[in-house]
Protein backbone atom coordinates (compact mmCIF):
# COMPACT_ATOMS: atom_id res chain seq x y z
CA UNK A 1 0.00 0.00 0.00
CA UNK A 2 1.61 3.71 -1.07
CA UNK A 3 1.99 5.79 1.92
CA UNK A 4 1.36 8.75 0.28
CA UNK A 5 -2.07 10.62 0.69
CA UNK A 6 -3.03 12.95 -1.40
CA UNK A 7 -5.95 15.31 -0.08
CA UNK A 8 -8.60 16.81 -2.40
CA UNK A 9 -11.41 19.09 -0.84
CA UNK A 10 -14.80 18.75 -3.00
CA UNK A 11 -16.42 22.06 -3.05
CA UNK A 12 -15.35 25.31 -2.15
CA UNK A 13 -17.46 25.33 1.08
CA UNK A 14 -15.31 22.97 2.84
CA UNK A 15 -12.76 25.15 3.25
CA UNK A 16 -14.61 27.77 4.56
CA UNK A 17 -15.81 26.18 6.88
CA UNK A 18 -13.54 23.72 8.52
CA UNK A 19 -15.53 21.76 10.74
CA UNK A 20 -17.78 20.21 8.12
CA UNK A 21 -17.92 16.26 8.23
CA UNK A 22 -15.19 14.78 5.43
CA UNK A 23 -14.95 10.79 4.90
CA UNK A 24 -11.72 9.15 3.18
CA UNK A 25 -12.05 7.34 -0.33
CA UNK A 26 -9.46 5.08 -0.93
CA UNK A 27 -8.35 4.02 -4.20
CA UNK A 28 -7.56 0.69 -5.04
CA UNK A 29 -3.47 1.52 -5.15
CA UNK A 30 -4.28 2.64 -1.66
CA UNK A 31 -4.36 6.42 -2.12
CA UNK A 32 -6.44 8.59 0.23
CA UNK A 33 -8.92 10.99 -0.89
CA UNK A 34 -10.05 12.77 1.53
CA UNK A 35 -13.89 14.38 0.60
CA UNK A 36 -16.82 16.56 2.01
CA UNK A 37 -20.21 14.60 2.94
CA UNK A 38 -22.21 16.49 1.48
CA UNK A 39 -20.21 16.56 -2.12
CA UNK A 40 -20.05 13.13 -1.98
CA UNK A 41 -23.47 11.96 -0.76
CA UNK A 42 -25.36 14.41 -3.47
CA UNK A 43 -23.57 12.22 -6.24
CA UNK A 44 -22.93 9.14 -5.35
CA UNK A 45 -26.22 6.49 -3.87
CA UNK A 46 -23.41 4.18 -2.73
CA UNK A 47 -21.56 5.72 -0.18
CA UNK A 48 -25.47 7.77 0.97
CA UNK A 49 -26.55 4.28 1.90
CA UNK A 50 -22.97 3.41 3.47
CA UNK A 51 -22.85 6.53 5.51
CA UNK A 52 -26.74 5.46 6.45
CA UNK A 53 -25.79 2.13 6.87
CA UNK A 54 -23.25 2.65 9.27
CA UNK A 55 -24.98 5.32 11.20
CA UNK A 56 -22.21 8.04 10.64
CA UNK A 57 -19.33 9.41 9.36
CA UNK A 58 -16.94 9.17 11.72
CA UNK A 59 -13.48 8.00 10.81
CA UNK A 60 -15.43 6.57 7.79
CA UNK A 61 -12.87 5.31 5.31
CA UNK A 62 -14.53 3.60 1.94
CA UNK A 63 -12.04 1.28 -0.13
CA UNK A 64 -12.93 1.55 -3.60
CA UNK A 65 -11.43 -1.74 -5.20
CA UNK A 66 -12.55 -1.08 -8.77
CA UNK A 67 -11.17 2.37 -8.93
CA UNK A 68 -7.48 3.41 -9.46
CA UNK A 69 -6.39 6.64 -7.61
CA UNK A 70 -6.01 8.89 -11.16
CA UNK A 71 -9.51 7.69 -12.47
CA UNK A 72 -11.08 8.93 -8.83
CA UNK A 73 -9.39 11.63 -8.35
CA UNK A 74 -10.29 12.87 -12.19
CA UNK A 75 -13.74 11.45 -11.01
CA UNK A 76 -13.82 13.91 -8.11
CA UNK A 77 -12.68 16.39 -10.14
CA UNK A 78 -15.77 16.84 -12.31
CA UNK A 79 -17.81 16.55 -9.15
CA UNK A 80 -16.66 19.21 -8.22
CA UNK A 81 -17.34 20.79 -10.83
CA UNK A 82 -20.79 19.46 -11.07
CA UNK A 83 -21.31 20.70 -7.60
CA UNK A 84 -20.59 24.18 -8.32
CA UNK A 85 -22.59 24.63 -11.08
CA UNK A 86 -26.34 24.49 -10.81
CA UNK A 87 -26.76 23.44 -14.49
CA UNK A 88 -25.46 20.61 -16.49
CA UNK A 89 -23.88 22.55 -18.89
CA UNK A 90 -20.39 22.84 -17.21
CA UNK A 91 -19.97 19.45 -16.49
CA UNK A 92 -21.13 17.88 -20.07
CA UNK A 93 -18.01 20.43 -21.10
CA UNK A 94 -15.68 19.03 -19.04
CA UNK A 95 -16.74 15.35 -19.75
CA UNK A 96 -16.79 16.66 -23.51
CA UNK A 97 -12.56 17.49 -23.11
CA UNK A 98 -11.69 14.61 -21.15
CA UNK A 99 -13.46 12.72 -24.10
CA UNK A 100 -11.38 13.93 -26.78
CA UNK A 101 -7.95 13.94 -24.68
CA UNK A 102 -8.48 10.51 -22.88
CA UNK A 103 -11.04 8.63 -24.42
CA UNK A 104 -9.70 5.50 -22.07
CA UNK A 105 -10.10 7.52 -19.02
CA UNK A 106 -13.07 9.24 -19.70
CA UNK A 107 -14.47 4.92 -19.97
CA UNK A 108 -13.02 4.56 -16.62
CA UNK A 109 -14.49 7.49 -15.16
CA UNK A 110 -18.03 6.04 -16.35
CA UNK A 111 -17.19 2.76 -14.70
CA UNK A 112 -16.01 4.24 -11.58
CA UNK A 113 -19.30 6.23 -11.47
CA UNK A 114 -21.46 3.59 -11.96
CA UNK A 115 -19.47 1.71 -9.29
CA UNK A 116 -20.57 4.25 -6.65
CA UNK A 117 -24.08 4.77 -7.97
CA UNK A 118 -23.52 8.19 -9.14
CA UNK A 119 -26.79 7.96 -11.45
CA UNK A 120 -27.50 11.52 -12.56
CA UNK A 121 -23.38 11.66 -13.32
CA UNK A 122 -23.24 8.73 -15.36
CA UNK A 123 -26.20 9.34 -17.22
CA UNK A 124 -25.17 12.35 -18.23
CA UNK A 125 -21.05 11.08 -19.10
CA UNK A 126 -23.27 8.03 -21.23
CA UNK A 127 -24.88 11.07 -23.03
CA UNK A 128 -21.97 12.71 -23.70
CA UNK A 129 -20.46 9.61 -25.39
CA UNK A 130 -23.95 8.86 -26.66
CA UNK A 131 -23.72 12.17 -28.64
CA UNK A 132 -20.33 11.66 -29.98
CA UNK A 133 -21.31 9.05 -32.03
CA UNK A 134 -24.03 10.68 -33.53
CA UNK A 135 -22.07 13.16 -35.51
CA UNK A 136 -20.01 10.65 -36.64
CA UNK A 137 -20.19 8.04 -39.66
CA UNK A 138 -19.63 4.62 -39.29
CA UNK A 139 -15.78 4.08 -40.22
CA UNK A 140 -15.56 7.10 -37.30
CA UNK A 141 -16.54 5.20 -34.81
CA UNK A 142 -14.65 2.16 -35.50
CA UNK A 143 -11.48 3.87 -35.07
CA UNK A 144 -12.68 6.26 -32.34
CA UNK A 145 -13.17 3.09 -30.54
CA UNK A 146 -10.41 0.83 -32.11
CA UNK A 147 -13.27 -1.63 -33.06
CA UNK A 148 -12.20 -4.31 -36.14
CA UNK A 149 -15.19 -4.36 -38.64
CA UNK A 150 -15.78 -7.87 -38.45
CA UNK A 151 -18.36 -7.71 -41.26
CA UNK A 152 -17.91 -9.50 -45.09
CA UNK A 153 -18.62 -6.91 -47.82
CA UNK A 154 -21.90 -8.89 -48.40
CA UNK A 155 -22.98 -8.81 -44.77
CA UNK A 156 -22.30 -5.00 -44.80
CA UNK A 157 -24.40 -4.67 -48.10
CA UNK A 158 -27.49 -6.33 -47.01
CA UNK A 159 -27.47 -4.21 -43.58
CA UNK A 160 -27.13 -1.29 -45.93
CA UNK A 161 -30.12 -2.83 -47.57
CA UNK A 162 -32.28 -3.15 -45.03
CA UNK A 163 -31.77 0.71 -43.55
CA UNK A 164 -31.64 2.12 -46.85
CA UNK A 165 -32.98 5.14 -46.08
CA UNK A 166 -30.76 5.70 -42.73
CA UNK A 167 -27.69 6.06 -45.43
CA UNK A 168 -29.31 8.74 -47.73
CA UNK B 1 8.34 -24.84 -14.87
CA UNK B 2 7.66 -21.96 -12.86
CA UNK B 3 9.45 -19.72 -15.03
CA UNK B 4 7.56 -20.66 -18.03
CA UNK B 5 4.19 -20.06 -16.19
CA UNK B 6 5.39 -16.83 -15.87
CA UNK B 7 6.83 -16.73 -19.15
CA UNK B 8 3.37 -17.73 -20.72
CA UNK B 9 1.05 -15.38 -17.81
CA UNK B 10 3.20 -12.91 -19.27
CA UNK B 11 2.74 -13.40 -22.94
CA UNK B 12 -1.16 -14.25 -22.44
CA UNK B 13 -1.52 -10.68 -20.59
CA UNK B 14 0.70 -8.37 -22.45
CA UNK B 15 -0.71 -9.50 -25.80
CA UNK B 16 -4.65 -8.95 -24.20
CA UNK B 17 -6.63 -5.69 -24.83
CA UNK B 18 -7.46 -4.91 -21.15
CA UNK B 19 -10.68 -5.38 -22.25
CA UNK B 20 -10.35 -9.21 -22.28
CA UNK B 21 -9.08 -9.64 -19.03
CA UNK B 22 -11.60 -11.88 -18.37
CA UNK B 23 -11.37 -14.32 -20.88
CA UNK B 24 -7.41 -13.91 -19.78
CA UNK B 25 -8.10 -15.24 -16.18
CA UNK B 26 -10.02 -18.13 -18.40
CA UNK B 27 -7.18 -18.87 -20.57
CA UNK B 28 -5.12 -18.78 -17.20
CA UNK B 29 -7.39 -21.65 -15.24
CA UNK B 30 -6.79 -24.12 -18.98
CA UNK B 31 -3.11 -23.62 -18.93
CA UNK B 32 -2.44 -24.19 -15.13
CA UNK B 33 -4.79 -27.67 -15.68
CA UNK B 34 -2.52 -28.13 -18.68
CA UNK B 35 0.70 -27.90 -16.47
CA UNK B 36 0.03 -30.81 -13.84
CA UNK B 37 -0.56 -32.75 -16.62
CA UNK B 38 2.58 -32.79 -18.65
CA UNK B 39 4.56 -32.47 -15.85
CA UNK B 40 3.09 -35.94 -14.46
CA UNK B 41 3.50 -37.72 -18.02
CA UNK B 42 7.27 -36.50 -18.05
CA UNK B 43 7.83 -38.70 -14.55
CA UNK B 44 6.11 -41.31 -15.93
CA UNK B 45 7.73 -42.06 -19.02
CA UNK B 46 11.43 -41.15 -18.16
CA UNK B 47 13.45 -41.60 -21.51
CA UNK B 48 15.59 -39.75 -23.25
CA UNK B 49 14.03 -40.02 -26.00
CA UNK B 50 10.53 -39.49 -24.29
CA UNK B 51 12.00 -36.57 -22.75
CA UNK B 52 13.35 -35.29 -26.18
CA UNK B 53 9.80 -35.60 -27.25
CA UNK B 54 7.74 -33.98 -24.51
CA UNK B 55 10.58 -31.21 -24.71
CA UNK B 56 8.98 -30.83 -28.62
CA UNK B 57 5.39 -31.13 -27.58
CA UNK B 58 5.86 -28.33 -25.22
CA UNK B 59 7.91 -26.27 -27.45
CA UNK B 60 4.71 -26.14 -30.05
CA UNK B 61 2.00 -26.02 -27.10
CA UNK B 62 4.37 -22.91 -26.14
CA UNK B 63 4.07 -21.36 -29.81
CA UNK B 64 0.83 -22.55 -30.73
CA UNK B 65 -1.94 -22.57 -27.93
CA UNK B 66 -1.36 -19.17 -26.86
CA UNK B 67 -1.93 -17.95 -30.58
CA UNK B 68 -5.44 -19.52 -30.73
CA UNK B 69 -6.28 -19.11 -26.86
CA UNK B 70 -5.85 -15.79 -27.77
CA UNK B 71 -8.18 -15.00 -30.55
CA UNK B 72 -10.60 -17.11 -29.66
CA UNK B 73 -10.94 -14.96 -26.40
CA UNK B 74 -10.87 -11.95 -28.52
CA UNK B 75 -13.70 -13.38 -30.81
CA UNK B 76 -15.27 -14.29 -27.57
CA UNK B 77 -14.52 -11.61 -24.78
CA UNK B 78 -15.03 -8.34 -27.20
CA UNK B 79 -16.78 -5.71 -25.32
CA UNK B 80 -19.08 -3.35 -27.58
CA UNK B 81 -17.44 -0.19 -26.02
CA UNK B 82 -13.47 -1.37 -25.30
CA UNK B 83 -13.11 -0.78 -21.79
CA UNK B 84 -16.41 -0.87 -20.71
CA UNK B 85 -18.59 -3.68 -19.49
CA UNK B 86 -21.38 -4.46 -21.81
CA UNK B 87 -24.17 -3.81 -19.49
CA UNK B 88 -22.85 -0.08 -19.29
CA UNK B 89 -22.43 0.37 -22.99
CA UNK B 90 -25.59 -0.79 -23.93
CA UNK B 91 -27.20 2.13 -21.35
CA UNK B 92 -25.24 4.05 -23.21
CA UNK B 93 -26.41 3.37 -26.63
CA UNK B 94 -29.87 3.04 -25.24
CA UNK B 95 -29.47 6.97 -25.41
CA UNK B 96 -28.87 7.26 -29.17
CA UNK B 97 -32.42 7.62 -31.14
CA UNK B 98 -33.15 4.97 -33.54
CA UNK B 99 -32.98 6.50 -37.04
CA UNK B 100 -29.01 5.92 -36.02
CA UNK B 101 -29.54 2.49 -35.47
CA UNK B 102 -28.80 1.58 -39.30
CA UNK B 103 -26.01 3.01 -38.52
CA UNK B 104 -24.72 1.51 -35.72
CA UNK B 105 -25.50 -1.56 -36.86
CA UNK B 106 -22.82 -1.18 -39.06
CA UNK B 107 -20.03 -0.63 -36.83
CA UNK B 108 -19.47 -4.66 -36.04
CA UNK B 109 -20.86 -8.07 -35.34
CA UNK B 110 -21.50 -7.07 -31.59
CA UNK B 111 -22.70 -4.07 -32.40
CA UNK B 112 -25.35 -5.36 -34.86
CA UNK B 113 -26.18 -8.41 -32.39
CA UNK B 114 -26.19 -5.41 -29.35
CA UNK B 115 -28.81 -3.10 -31.09
CA UNK B 116 -31.16 -5.74 -32.20
CA UNK B 117 -30.83 -7.50 -28.67
CA UNK B 118 -34.19 -7.69 -26.54
CA UNK B 119 -31.58 -6.35 -23.58
CA UNK B 120 -31.49 -2.96 -25.54
CA UNK B 121 -35.10 -3.37 -26.14
CA UNK B 122 -35.59 -3.37 -22.35
CA UNK B 123 -33.30 -1.19 -21.80
CA UNK B 124 -34.91 1.59 -24.01
CA UNK B 125 -38.79 0.29 -22.82
CA UNK B 126 -37.86 0.82 -19.11
CA UNK B 127 -36.22 4.01 -19.46
CA UNK B 128 -38.94 5.44 -21.88
CA UNK B 129 -36.18 6.62 -24.05
CA UNK B 130 -38.76 5.73 -27.33
CA UNK B 131 -37.62 9.14 -28.97
CA UNK B 132 -39.87 10.57 -32.11
CA UNK B 133 -41.33 8.66 -34.97
CA UNK B 134 -43.36 9.71 -37.79
CA UNK B 135 -44.59 6.84 -39.72
CA UNK B 136 -45.43 7.06 -43.56
CA UNK B 137 -46.70 4.26 -45.82
CA UNK B 138 -45.32 5.18 -49.27
CA UNK B 139 -46.89 4.86 -52.69
CA UNK B 140 -44.08 3.34 -54.30
CA UNK B 141 -43.56 0.97 -51.77
CA UNK B 142 -47.32 0.20 -50.71
CA UNK B 143 -46.85 -2.43 -47.72
CA UNK B 144 -43.89 -0.94 -46.32
CA UNK B 145 -43.59 1.87 -43.83
CA UNK B 146 -40.93 3.99 -43.21
CA UNK B 147 -40.24 6.17 -39.79
CA UNK B 148 -38.79 9.75 -39.74
CA UNK B 149 -36.95 10.23 -36.20
CA UNK B 150 -37.09 14.22 -35.97
CA UNK B 151 -34.05 13.68 -33.27
CA UNK B 152 -31.29 12.05 -36.61
CA UNK B 153 -33.22 13.93 -38.88
CA UNK B 154 -33.22 10.58 -40.67
CA UNK B 155 -35.69 8.25 -42.62
CA UNK B 156 -35.72 4.31 -42.03
CA UNK B 157 -37.43 1.43 -43.48
CA UNK B 158 -39.72 -0.53 -40.83
CA UNK B 159 -39.87 -4.39 -40.79
CA UNK B 160 -42.33 -5.76 -43.75
CA UNK B 161 -45.79 -5.98 -41.66
CA UNK B 162 -46.95 -9.82 -41.36
CA UNK B 163 -48.42 -11.46 -44.12
CA UNK B 164 -47.61 -8.87 -46.61
CA UNK B 165 -45.43 -9.32 -49.40
CA UNK B 166 -43.61 -6.32 -52.16
CA UNK B 167 -47.07 -7.08 -54.53
CA UNK B 168 -49.51 -6.54 -51.54
CA UNK B 169 -51.18 -3.50 -50.56
CA UNK B 170 -53.12 -2.55 -47.74
CA UNK B 171 -55.35 0.72 -48.66
CA UNK B 172 -58.77 2.65 -46.49
CA UNK B 173 -57.02 1.20 -43.50
CA UNK B 174 -57.65 3.52 -39.92
CA UNK B 175 -53.87 4.18 -38.24
CA UNK B 176 -53.13 5.28 -34.27
CA UNK B 177 -50.60 5.92 -32.02
CA UNK B 178 -51.52 4.39 -28.22
CA UNK B 179 -49.20 3.65 -25.22
CA UNK B 180 -45.84 4.18 -26.95
CA UNK B 181 -47.65 1.44 -30.21
CA UNK B 182 -48.58 2.24 -33.60
CA UNK B 183 -51.51 0.29 -34.80
CA UNK B 184 -52.61 -0.31 -38.29
CA UNK B 185 -56.69 -1.26 -38.22
CA UNK B 186 -58.91 -3.00 -41.07
CA UNK B 187 -58.93 -1.29 -43.86
CA UNK B 188 -58.58 -3.73 -47.56
CA UNK B 189 -55.76 -5.86 -48.56
CA UNK B 190 -54.60 -5.72 -52.30
CA UNK B 191 -52.63 -8.80 -53.30
CA UNK B 192 -51.45 -7.40 -57.31
CA UNK B 193 -49.99 -10.94 -57.69
CA UNK B 194 -53.51 -13.10 -57.09
CA UNK B 195 -55.67 -10.07 -58.11
CA UNK B 196 -57.46 -9.91 -54.97
CA UNK B 197 -58.78 -7.53 -52.58
CA UNK B 198 -59.83 -8.32 -49.01
CA UNK B 199 -61.44 -6.66 -46.57
CA UNK B 200 -59.79 -6.91 -43.29
CA UNK B 201 -60.78 -7.31 -39.22
CA UNK B 202 -56.77 -7.18 -38.38
CA UNK B 203 -55.03 -5.25 -36.13
CA UNK B 204 -51.23 -4.73 -36.37
CA UNK B 205 -49.40 -3.25 -33.71
CA UNK B 206 -45.87 -1.99 -34.47
CA UNK B 207 -43.55 -1.77 -31.09
CA UNK B 208 -40.83 0.73 -31.66
CA UNK B 209 -38.87 -0.73 -28.88
CA UNK B 210 -38.61 -3.96 -30.19
CA UNK B 211 -39.08 -3.05 -33.59
CA UNK B 212 -42.04 -5.29 -34.41
CA UNK B 213 -45.08 -6.08 -35.67
CA UNK B 214 -47.44 -8.43 -33.71
CA UNK B 215 -51.05 -9.37 -35.54
CA UNK B 216 -53.10 -8.23 -32.22
CA UNK B 217 -56.94 -9.29 -31.53
CA UNK B 218 -59.51 -9.12 -34.24
CA UNK B 219 -62.18 -6.27 -34.52
CA UNK B 220 -65.05 -8.12 -35.03
CA UNK B 221 -66.28 -7.12 -38.45
CA UNK B 222 -64.31 -6.02 -41.37
CA UNK B 223 -63.89 -2.44 -41.79
CA UNK B 224 -62.97 0.32 -44.45
CA UNK B 225 -62.71 3.82 -44.53
CA UNK B 226 -63.64 4.09 -40.89
CA UNK B 227 -63.25 6.90 -38.12
CA UNK B 228 -61.11 5.91 -35.80
CA UNK B 229 -59.80 7.50 -32.53
CA UNK B 230 -58.09 7.47 -28.87
CA UNK B 231 -59.59 8.72 -25.89
CA UNK B 232 -57.98 7.54 -22.72
CA UNK B 233 -55.81 5.12 -23.92
CA UNK B 234 -58.26 2.87 -25.31
CA UNK B 235 -59.17 2.95 -29.37
CA UNK B 236 -62.41 3.44 -30.59
CA UNK B 237 -63.58 2.47 -34.15
CA UNK B 238 -66.56 3.57 -35.67
CA UNK B 239 -68.62 3.55 -38.74
CA UNK B 240 -67.11 3.09 -42.32
CA UNK B 241 -68.26 -0.16 -44.84
CA UNK B 242 -67.32 -3.35 -45.73
CA UNK B 243 -68.50 -5.36 -48.73
CA UNK B 244 -71.85 -6.98 -46.84
CA UNK B 245 -73.28 -3.32 -45.48
CA UNK B 246 -71.89 -1.36 -48.44
CA UNK B 247 -74.01 1.58 -47.71
CA UNK B 248 -72.15 1.57 -44.13
CA UNK B 249 -71.78 0.32 -40.60
CA UNK B 250 -73.63 1.74 -38.11
CA UNK B 251 -71.97 -0.05 -35.33
CA UNK B 252 -68.72 1.04 -33.26
CA UNK B 253 -66.04 -1.29 -31.23
CA UNK B 254 -63.40 -0.87 -28.55
CA UNK B 255 -60.31 -2.04 -28.09
CA UNK B 256 -57.65 -2.20 -24.99
CA UNK B 257 -54.37 -2.16 -26.03
CA UNK B 258 -52.61 -3.35 -22.25
CA UNK B 259 -55.74 -6.02 -22.68
CA UNK B 260 -55.33 -6.86 -26.23
CA UNK B 261 -58.93 -6.88 -26.15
Amino acid sequence: MSTESKEILVGESSQAKPEKKTIVLMASDGDEFVVDVDDITNQSEMIRNLISDMGGTDGLQVPLLNVTAPVLAKLLELFNVSNKNDDDEEVTQKVKELMEAELNMMIDVLGAANYIEATSFFDLSCKVLADKFKGMSVEEVREFLNIECDFTEEELQQIHAENAWAFD
Amino acid sequence: MDYSRVDREGFLFSSLPPSSRKGAVLALLLLLLLLPLSEESKHQIWTPGATMMMGCVKRVIKARIPCWICAFIRRTCETIIPGLPDDLALRCLAKISHGYHGLLECVSKKWKRAIRSMDYAHIKARERWCGDWLFVLGADSPALWHAYDPDADRWHPLPRMPGFTDDDELCRFSCVSVSNKFLVIGGCHISHSEKRCSETRSLMVFDPFKKQWKVAANMQTARTDFACAVISDKVYVAGGSNSNSPEGLATAEVYDPDADK
